[in-house]
């Protein structure tokens, strides 16, 4: 059962149960310093974000200078409810995922258009404490380490799988580009040459 | 008219690059002139004014994606699309590659222009090695053995773009400011700190009327402050610019703060070590000096650790020599005995005439003779009758002229180069520029202390493997010195080649063993 509970700075701290979705005694310097590490590694031109918590890492990502467009994933209504109040933000999509499981997930068309068009996942562990298998899931899904997703992306960027062992899903879990290579066919001579390029950067 | 140049190297390269842009600024002087580096570099946008605009290859963000589990499997690849995307949105009329590997050969496909130069592929195969000289630098810019030509000539020529005029030292606003840039990210072409504290403690008396600066950036700083300690003066690239554009002159290893002082025309002396190697990427800058390291291993490979026990090359530049040759950048004054400090850069331009590296390189070596009283007439013997060279049939004949003047008929130049022009990838072409090779590391292998002792072995037939224990694994070159002599034919550009491959298999075997 969802709650909140004030720490001692007076800060509305979002709880599970027992259990904090954030840091309890310093959820904002959580989210700002969650914030700093992915502007240090990140820049995509957008990025979805698994977990609301308490909005703070959000709202800190945008104080941060963060302006591209952010799509949320969270299952609890009354936390994104919560978080649509904190985080002022245009750029902002919250996206509530009502599906029994991910799998579901797949029959919903923005869902996999999204998938279509993936650019960056953004975990927020902490948040994901009331539906950890579930989000644990999406994750792979969002980061095509899974098959289902996995197949659906290389499918709509019109690529083949030349080798389907990839699809193994201890080996896809750890999968990095390396991988890729040889496993999947691309669809035309750039797509190929964009692959063979990443490839002589990491040789 | 929109140009994009691919600078995908390090900073010292993309600084170099410069000098393109400026040949390409004066050919196409209304052009718009874009950069495309490594994002990395960012610092570069400000210190790159002929670029009308720098654009950031995101390899950084890429990297930091390709093996992190947390980041979509394709992430790069998507990244990497998008990019070309953007890069495509403009309409390139021409495009250079100044990078010359394979990811930017790629690159160059992907990216759409009416016309490329530089390496590229084509369907996916390499391609655009379309004149003698992207073929000569294909084939031999990336090997260890001297090549004769500077890096930016040989790239301008593979490019066919006309690099502007060789610049001079400049000596006008100029403060009382002596810098010293002693970090380099690559330890084989550093030299002992703790040294260069005596060296400027040294210098510092000689010199009272003189400041002596320390460059460095925040992330060496707290080592040069316990070297140096007030001496330090630290900042980023475009303040080391504005440092290095006043100062009276620049010690430096070969680092890419060297190639920037060169668009300051600073005096400017290099301390070349390790794999670095002058005449590649001396300052490309009149009246440069480079101190070289001399070691029989120099210089190493690029990617290789220093394979000798102790820093060979460091130790033998002394404090003492070093010191003289920077009171003499000050001073601009030649020291003759100071034969370790040589002219730079020392590029073969083709043009020729008395600044030309062929005529450099041959007063280089008459000089090691005068100075180290060797008779290179008696102890060579009549094989030295003949030597081919590479000239244009004006500068031969000078050439010539004074050598027969001054050695009495012991070198007689070869016109081999009569039906070549100059370099045009021929095989005779390729011998001449072997020769060369030879004639210029001839005397520090014929001067090395353990030379005699080998020769009298090679003299008496101790085999192979003797010899190569006797040397302590020090043989590259001197046996490759060795065969080529034994075959007593100089013009046999193949017969260089498999001496050497001769040579470099014994020195590994002797290394694995």
């Amino acid at each position: 059962m969802f709650n909140y509970k004030l720490n001692g700075n007076g800060t509305k701290v979002p709880h599970f149960y027992s259990g904090p979705l954030v840091d309890f005694f310093e959820p904002e310097l959580e989210g700002a310093e969650w914030a700093k590490d992915v502007l240090r590694r990140f820049s995509p031109q957008s990025a979805c974000i698994l977990g609301v918590g308490g909005g703070y890492h959000i709202e800190a990502l945008v104080k941060a200078g963060w302006s591209k467009p952010l799509r949320v994933f969270e299952t609890s209504q009354a936390l994104v409810h919560e978080c649509a109040e904190r985080c002022n933000y245009e750029n902002l999509e919250i996206v509530l995922l009502d599906a029994g499981t991910t799998e579901d997930l797949f029959r919903i068309p923005k869902f996999v258009e999204m998938l279509q068009s993936l650019r960056l996942c953004l975990p927020f562990r902490r948040a994901w404490t009331h539906q950890l298998a579930f989000f644990s899931e999406l994750f792979l899904h969002l980061t095509l380490r899974s098959e289902e997703s996995l197949k659906v992306h290389i499918l709509h960027e019109g690529h083949s799988l030349s080798d389907s062992q990839i699809l193994n899903p201890e080996r896809l879990a750890r999968a990095t580009i390396h991988d890729v290579d040889g496993a999947i066919e691309f669809n035309s001579t750039s797509s190929n040459l964009v692959h063979r390029c990443i490839m002589e950067m990491i040789k | 008219m929109k140009i994009l140049c691919l600078s995908l190297l390090r900073l010292g390269d993309i600084v170099q690059h410069r000098w393109l842009l400026k040949g390409l600024r004066q050919r196409y002087p209304s052009a718009e002139l874009h950069l495309l580096v490594h994002d990395e570099f960012n610092e570069v946008a400000g210190l790159v004014p002929e670029a009308t605009k720098v654009h950031f290859f995101p390899k950084t963000e890429m990297q930091a994606h390709l093996n992190d589990p947390r980041s979509p499997l394709l992430f790069s690849h998507q990244r990497l699309t998008d990019f070309v995307g953007q890069l495509n949105a403009e309409s390139w009329t021409l495009v250079y590659n100044f990078t010359h590997n394979r990811q930017s050969a790629f690159l160059m496909e992907l990216i759409k222009a009416d016309r490329k130069r530089g390496l590229r592929t084509h369907a996916g195969k390499m391609a655009g090695l379309d004149n003698p000289w992207i073929r000569f630098f294909n084939r031999h810019f990336s090997s260890r053995y001297p090549i004769h030509f500077h890096y930016l000539e040989l790239l301008a020529k593979s490019l066919e773009i006309s690099l502007p005029n060789l610049p001079n030292l400049s000596f006008s606003n100029r403060r009382p400011v002596v810098l010293f840039q002693l970090d380099s990210a690559d330890s084989k072409k550093t030299i002992e700190k703790q040294r260069m504290v005596s060296v400027l403690d040294d210098l510092a008396e000689k010199l009272p009327k003189y400041e002596l600066r320390v460059l460095s950036d925040e992330r060496n700083a707290e080592e040069n402050q316990r070297y140096f300690s007030s001496r330090v003066w630290v900042g980023g690239l475009r303040e080391t610019s504005q440092q290095v554009q006043v100062a009276r002159a620049l010690v430096t290893l070969d680092t890419s703060i060297k190639h920037l002082a060169c668009h300051h025309g600073t005096p400017l002396l290099e301390i070349s070590l390790g794999s670095s190697d002058p005449d590649r990427t001396a300052a490309w800058l009149s009246g440069a000096k480079v101190i070289s390291g001399v070691a029989p291993c120099r210089p190493c490979g690029h990617r290789e650790v220093c394979s000798q026990p102790q820093h060979l090359c460091s130790q033998s530049i002394s404090a003492e020599i070093l010191a003289r040759a920077i009171e003499n950048i000050l001073d601009h004054r030649e020291d003759a005995q100071l034969h370790q400090v040589l002219e730079g850069p020392l590029g073969l331009q083709i043009e020729g005439g008395i600044q030309s590296k062929a005529y450099v390189m041959f007063k280089k070596w008459l000089y090691h003779c005068r100075i180290e009283g060797q008779d290179l007439v008696s102890s060579l013997g009549p094989q030295f009758k003949k030597i081919c060279y590479s000239f244009s049939e004006s500068d031969l004949v000078r050439l010539a002229s004074e050598m027969e003047a001054e050695y009495h008929g012991f070198l007689h130049v070869h016109l081999l180069a009569q039906n070549v022009s100059l370099f045009d990838g021929s095989p005779a072409a390729y011998q001449i520029v072997d020769a060369a090779a030879f004639l210029k590391h001839l005397p520090n292998m014929l001067f090395a202390p353990w030379w005699q002792e080998l020769n009298e072995k090679i003299e008496k037939g101790h085999d192979w493997a003797e010899i190569e224990s006797l040397s302590d694994g020090l043989l590259r070159g001197h046996l490759a010195v060795r065969a080529f002599l034994s075959k007593m034919d100089v013009t046999g550009g193949n017969d260089v080649r498999s001496a050497r491959e001769k040579a470099d298999w014994h020195f590994e075997a002797a290394r694995k063993a």
